[in-house]
């Protein structure tokens, strides 16, 4: 097992994982730089340690945080190859069958799914209580994030190849989904919370059930609308001109 | 995760003097670019740059006390197209990285193991750089433009285009958190909390 502060080093270093990405070796050298403390400590011996290095620097890809429980089981199988344990290309080879799931599986849970409802959670906060809201959102976000790079590390490390039994056991789809409704019902809080001071709810009575019965529904049907033309493609850049362009137009008409 | 909008437009509105503005501009830019994701080999909008540029030109348009929603579409506006240059800058320099990983690869055959560390922390420098030039070249002019063009804009005339903007960026983030009956929580969720503020009102 690698000393505490090789497992540090190595944590730091799985901050700066996307640090080179480039289109051809995408994070290839990110890996191999935050592997490399591990590996310093792991082969006394320069000849295997070099070999050792040079598997890693290689084509990889997966979600930056799910690189943590994948850095973990490499140090464990490249430990079983120094000691004669395991082939050194075995290791290359585990890193190459998980990536592409530990990459599917990441993007969905974390920018899927944890991204966005840590930024409605911190938008509904700034709205409601102002500068607390940032910090809403840095919680909540790097609760998920920094325990995955933290304890990902160290249950790839201790479990090896069966760190893909550890990640399946945790089911981040399902909580990925789970997240999604609680992200959309916030979203709906969002909406009166934005949107009702705008269209004055604390003025007289007759504005306030102008919003309820008029107001938000033909907010949530724009909503609607809106997002179907996301779906066809649009993206949000046009979508700002087509809407806010007209919107300010019609603004100056009704001014003068 | 400090370069979301969320996050940075605060900080460079603490520096500018005008945190309550930027804390508006922050949100909605959170909301707009939430779907935004860096999945594969897409590059997303510098949503950093954006933030820092629309930010910086809100406060600077806009009177301290002064509501950011007065301004905030028309400096939105004009920050979109600078951001297709953010996007290519961007881009150069994840090309430009492939050349540490060939140098470290070489230096790594002639033994140099420190090689590794260094050349990915080159590409960190580079990212670094490359933005911090990009946004205070653009940001600069962007700023001028503002504190010229401000006084001209009718705060009341813009509203609109800020409920419009409002309304993109929920769009937005249901279109991301989309799934089975997203749609109709969001729905219940929005009815339910304008009847609870109905009924405190």
């Amino acid at each position: 097992m690698i000393s505490r502060s090789a497992f540090l080093k190595v944590f730091l270093g799985s901050f700066f994982i996307q640090a080179s990405w480039s289109f051809e070796k995408m994070q290839g050298l990110g890996f191999a730089s935050a592997i490399s403390p591990a590996l310093k400590e792991l082969y006394n011996d320069k000849k295997p340690r070099l070999e050792a290095l040079k598997r890693h620097l290689a084509f990889y890809n997966a979600h930056p945080y799910m690189a943590s429980p994948l850095l973990g089981a490499s140090i464990n199988l490249e430990e079983k190859a120094e000691k004669g344990e395991a082939q050194g290309a075995q290791v290359q080879k585990f890193k190459s069958m998980i990536m592409g799931s530990y990459g599917a599986i990441g993007d969905s849970f974390f920018w899927g799914s944890v991204r966005p409802m840590a930024s409605v959670v911190g938008v509904l906060s700034t709205f409601l209580w102002g500068w607390k809201g940032p910090l809403v959102f840095l919680l909540v976000y790097n609760l998920f994030h920094l325990w995955m790079r933290w304890h990902g590390l160290k249950e790839g490390l201790v479990l090896g190849k069966d760190v893909v039994g550890y990640i399946m056991s945790l089911d981040l789809p399902e909580w990925g989904l789970r997240f999604k409704r609680v992200s959309a019902a916030v979203l709906g809080v969002v909406t009166v919370v934005a949107l009702g001071s705008l269209f004055g709810v604390a003025g007289p009575p007759v504005r306030k059930w102008l919003w309820l019965g008029a107001g938000l529904p033909a907010v949530i049907a724009a909503v609607l609308v809106l997002s179907l033309l996301f779906k066809r493609g649009l993206s949000v850049s046009k979508l700002i001109f087509i809407i806010t362009l007209p919107l300010i137009l019609y603004g100056l008409l009704l001014r003068y | 995760m400090v370069s979301r909008p969320i996050v940075a437009s605060p900080v460079i509105g603490y520096f500018l003097g005008n945190v309550e503005a930027a804390l508006i501009v922050g949100a909605v830019l959170e909301l707009l670019f939430i779907g935004d994701l860096p999945v594969g080999s897409y590059i997303p909008v510098h949503e950093t740059g954006v933030a820092v540029l629309v930010t910086a030109a809100t406060v600077n348009a806009i009177p301290v006390s002064f509501p950011a929603e007065g301004v905030l579409p028309v400096v939105l506006l004009f920050a979109i197209p600078v951001s297709a240059f953010y996007q290519k800058a961007d881009t150069i320099v994840r090309r430009v990285n492939a050349r540490f990983f060939d140098n470290a690869m070489t230096l790594l055959e002639n033994g140099e193991e420190a090689s590794l560390v260094r050349e990915n922390l080159k590409g960190a420098a580079l990212f670094f750089l490359t933005s911090f030039v990009s946004i205070f070249v653009t940001t600069l002019p962007v700023i001028a433009l503002a504190r010229l063009a401000g006084p001209l804009i009718l705060p009341s005339a813009v509203y609109p285009a800020f409920a419009g903007c409002l309304i993109l960026g929920i769009a937005a983030g249901l279109n991301a958190v989309y799934a089975d009956r997203s749609f109709l929580i969001f729905s219940v969720a929005g009815l339910a909390a304008a009847a609870a503020v109905m009924v405190r009102l």
